[in-house]
């Protein structure tokens, strides 16, 4: 017997690029950390903008959340923005995670569509709550 | 009775050499002592630590880089990628096409997306004439500058005079620079406020390194021999001549690959200049110049850490080359401004640098191979003249491979760069035979530009880029 | 005759040679060893890393983790220094502070009285990182010492104002009083609300250094609390001072009365043209808009990128900026505009 709430849920794909393991790891365990049970959640960290465009995660059905990093070597979290937002068959969702706090970086970020800005160094609960936001308007 | 004289002559010239040798020796002697002491108090500090403070500094004094490109295309992308994810807040990417015959410029416009836009350009500097002028549509702080064929200084000035920060810097299109460089090299600018108003940072060998998309994952000792003697060579220079140099603002060269400059400044002394081969250091020259001239004290100083990764001839006739011109280049700059030498009224730089550079890096490969000559004519001669040429060649053994083999464990013993214990060995082990083989063979190559020079040979050949990253 | 002298450099040569092959094995030995150091940091850290993220970031109890061996504590080090690094909600920085203080308090009181330099520096640098308080102490005696270099008492200057050190005030007006504006400045800008207070209590006591410093911190933090203190300072004193006042009262964002700013939008000192130019943005005063767009065609750059930053503050600056772009005659003032309408993207 089959509950129909689980058949309801969508699938959310969280994708956190980093070059960072330090921060991978810990993305995904305050992830889990998380209560987000409208979704069903599936969590995979990328170390690059290569790898992840590579896995061709975004051809998932569901929703895609990413978490990007900012300065990084292979793929810049900026030419990762822009690229995926640049498909407007797909609606995806960003929250940047950069070291950098200059207002003219957050503002092109945020002019490139990026759904939220956290900068580096954070505070676990207010990254979970501006998670939490963005999660709230993908169920709307 | 004539032979009598000849054989005299011999002896005085015989003489002659060693007591050069043994002059060098003692200056290389106190220089490495100096770059000991220096040395090993600064580097073990954790380095990353001590920059962040500097953050809102660095914040107010921009940087802008040039990259001049004549046919890069096949490392230019990796260049300017690697150039993005630079640590530093503020700064600004210019690269300067110098009417590049191959693909630079269109690989450039549609990685960058690049868009043409139109800039008021003021010439500060005289140049070759600028044809389009390029920004980035997805990068900002990247441009790209169209000129006409100049050489690499032209293509410089071009960059300087379209720049809008009060700093720069030149970087070679094949260079790989390490995410903290301009912390490193930026902080003496700082820390001086601004009475620095150069900073040259150490060159490594980037041959036989791990070097992905314009990062080096992996620090490597390359295996062709040409390679590991020029590594020795470099950390031979940097070690000693530069610290100590360095220390009483002596520096003279900051090599081409590395350096952050006050733009005011290079363009108060005029800039570029176009008609030598070893512009780099025409301009550090005229720079020192220019600020006892007008009895101004600012200073240029040296970083010594390793912040700039570059590749290195692995052939042997590209070597060559590049030697003759470099030697050529030492000359220009220093017949160009003689009359610096052992003139008291430009202080230090006067009075020891100048000779040094005359006596010691110019006139000194003429003298090793004269040297060399002779010590296979005592042989011919007999008797007592070997005796000269065994004491010329121990002094030649010390002049080459023992400071060689000093180097190598001074930088093991401060900067332990390279991670493998064999590395070290080799290096070690190679430097021992660098009198027999490379030191004569360079000798003889620099001996050759200077030649090249007297006979009016204006060939300054091509240096055939591999591209250093995948 | 030639025989002594090659008897004594084959010596000589020998004897080196000899030298630089014993200092060889010694450094063949020492970097051998430090593989294998790395190596076994490296593997604890990748052992305790969950556990200690456990901690900070759950408060879960800090158990059975020892941290007695200097293997153990140079991971815990390294470790903690990422962490903070990347971390700063409170509880965080707190428990991560506890933990240092656990494993490396003991660590840290030593190395503080090491003779080696950059030991002290090292640890000087992390205490302030891990702000481990407890320390205080040993820092303060530190700084006692006689023959301390310049650069570890800056540090524990800053390390004190972190700490919110009391009698900070007293140590930097009386003893310390040759130190260079951004050394002060890096010790303002760590000290809390009180301390700092009391720096502005004293400004008219300080030196010049120490006033630029008060000023910059006051800028960096837009601290509007003090914007009735900075237009005193703007008013009273001249020169230098007066620019930084002014300055700070850009970055603030408001002023009392923005007419007797705008004369400065006139002043033949370039610099207080565009401090001016800046304040006029921040505040968005309509009035110094005519000016503005006279500024974008000043002679210096500083001013005209200044103006054009500050136009394009206002509600319709990007409909002002294009107008120039379109009907100015000087290039230099298109270009600037053309710059700041293109901010960005």
């Amino acid at each position: 017997m089959e509950t129909t709430s689980e058949q309801n849920k969508k699938k959310l794909f969280i994708s956190i690029i980093d070059n960072d393991a330090i921060i991978q790891t810990m993305l995904v365990r305050i992830l889990n950390m998380m209560n987000i049970d409208q979704f069903e959640l599936d969590i995979k960290a990328y170390e690059d903008g290569l790898q992840f465009f590579e896995s061709q995660r975004l051809d998932n059905t569901g929703e895609h959340f990413l978490i990007l990093g900012g300065i990084m070597p292979v793929m810049d979290g900026i030419e990762i923005l822009q690229k995926v937002k640049s498909d407007l068959r797909k609606q995806v969702y960003v929250l940047m995670l950069s070291g950098r706090k200059s207002p003219a970086e957050i503002d092109k970020a945020l002019k490139l569509g990026a759904d939220d800005y956290v900068t580096k160094p954070f505070s676990i609960k207010e990254l979970q709550i501006r998670v939490q936001q963005i999660i709230q308007r993908i169920t709307q | 009775m004539l032979n009598v004289d000849w054989l005299d002559i011999v002896s005085v010239f015989g003489w002659f050499i060693a007591v050069y040798m043994v002059i060098v020796i003692v200056f290389y002697s106190v220089i490495l002592m100096i770059s000991l002491f220096q040395l090993r108090k600064e580097y073990q500090l954790d380095r990353i630590q001590a920059y962040e403070d500097y953050m809102d500094e660095f914040y107010t004094r921009p940087v802008s880089i040039i990259v001049p490109a004549y046919n890069e295309e096949a490392g230019i992308i990796q260049s300017v990628r690697s150039l993005l994810s630079v640590n530093y807040p503020t700064f600004e990417i210019i690269v300067v096409n110098d009417g590049s015959t191959d693909r630079t410029l269109e690989k450039m416009i549609t990685q960058y997306d690049m868009k043409e836009i139109s800039r008021v350009v003021r010439k500060q500097i005289n140049t070759k004439p600028i044809k389009t002028i390029y920004q980035s549509s997805i990068l900002s702080n990247l441009f790209l500058v169209d000129k006409e064929n100049g050489g690499k200084a032209d293509a410089l000035n071009v960059g300087l005079n379209f720049s809008h920060y009060p700093y720069f810097c030149s970087l070679d299109g094949d260079s790989v620079l390490e995410p903290d460089a301009f912390l490193k090299v930026m902080k003496p600018i700082i820390d001086s406020n601004e009475e620095v108003i150069a900073s040259g940072g150490s060159v490594r060998i980037a041959n036989g390194c791990e070097i992905k998309n314009g990062h080096i994952l992996k620090i490597g000792l390359s295996n062709n021999p040409l390679v590991i003697m020029q590594i020795i060579e470099y950390l031979r220079a940097f070690l000693m001549g530069r610290i100590g140099l360095s220390r009483h603002n002596l520096l003279l060269i900051i090599s081409g690959a590395f350096g952050v400059f006050s733009k005011h400044w290079t363009i108060e002394a005029g800039g570029y200049k176009t008609d030598t081969v070893g512009e780099d250091m025409e301009l550090v020259v005229r720079i020192h110049r220019l600020l006892k001239e007008k009895r101004i004290n600012k200073k240029i100083v040296y970083v010594p850490d390793p912040v700039c990764w570059t590749e290195v001839p692995e052939d042997m006739t590209i070597l060559r080359r590049q030697r003759r011109r470099w030697h050529r280049g030492l000359f220009e700059s220093l017949w160009t401004h003689r009359g610096l030498t052992f003139n008291p009224k430009y202080g230090s730089i006067g009075v020891i640098s100048f000779p040094y550079f005359w006596i010691v890096e110019f006139l000194g490969p003429i003298i090793e191979f004269l040297g060399y000559i002779f010590m296979v004519l005592c042989l011919f001669l007999g008797g007592v003249y070997i005796e000269f040429a065994i004491l010329l060649f121990l002094l030649s053994c010390l002049y080459g491979s023992l400071f060689s083999m000093a180097a190598v464990l001074l930088e093991e013993w401060s900067l332990t760069k390279y991670p493998k214990v064999s590395d070290i060995v080799k290096l070690f082990l190679y430097s021992i035979t660098e009198t027999i083989w490379y030191r004569p063979m360079t000798v003889f190559w620099r001996c050759e530009g200077i030649w090249q020079m007297m006979v009016g040979d204006k060939s300054w050949g091509e240096m055939k880029r591999k591209g250093v990253s995948k | 005759m030639i025989n002594q002298e090659i008897l004594f450099l084959s010596i000589l040569t020998s004897s080196l040679m000899c030298l630089l092959f014993l200092l060889l094995l010694y450094l063949i030995i020492r970097k051998s060893k430090e593989i294998k150091t790395r190596r076994e940091i490296e593997s604890y850290k990748n052992k305790i890393n969950n556990q200690i993220f456990s901690i900070i970031a759950q408060g879960q109890v800090f158990r059975g983790m020892g941290c007695e061996t200097a293997i153990k504590q140079r991971a815990m080090e390294e470790l903690l220094s990422r962490y903070v690094k990347i971390l700063e909600g409170e509880e965080e920085k707190k428990r991560l502070s506890d933990l240092a203080t656990h494993c490396l308090q003991g660590y840290y009181q030593k190395r503080l009285k090491s003779k080696r330099w950059s030991y002290r520096m090292n640890a000087l640098y992390h205490i302030e990182d891990f702000h481990m308080t407890k320390l205080l102490n040993e820092v303060v005696l530190l700084s006692k010492k006689k023959k301390l270099s310049h650069q570890e008492m800056i540090h524990v200057l800053r390390i004190l104002a972190s700490f919110q050190f009391k009698d900070l005030l007293d140590l930097l007006l009386n003893h310390y009083h040759y130190l260079s504006e951004y050394e002060n400045r890096g010790i303002l800008m760590r000290l809390n609300q009180d301390l700092f207070d009391q720096f502005v209590l004293s400004f008219h006591k300080s030196t010049p250094p120490l006033q630029f410093a008060i000023l910059d911190v006051i800028s960096l933090n837009k601290a509007i609390k003090y914007r009735v203190f900075t237009e005193n300072i703007y008013l009273t004193y001249k020169g230098e001072v007066k620019l930084r006042a002014l300055k700070a009262l850009s970055e603030i964002g408001y002023v009392r009365n923005i007419e007797p700013y705008l004369q400065l939008l006139y002043s033949p000192n370039w610099q207080e043209r565009m401090v001016a130019a800046k304040l006029i943005g921040s505040v968005k005063e309509e009035k110094g808009i005519p000016r503005l767009i006279e500024l974008l065609h000043d002679q210096v750059w500083w001013v005209r990128s200044q103006a054009g930053q500050s136009i394009s503050q206002f509600p319709n600056g990007k409909a002002i900026l294009q107008s120039v772009l379109e009907t100015s005659k000087d290039a230099f003032a298109r270009d600037m505009a053309w710059d700041w309408l293109h901010k960005g993207v």
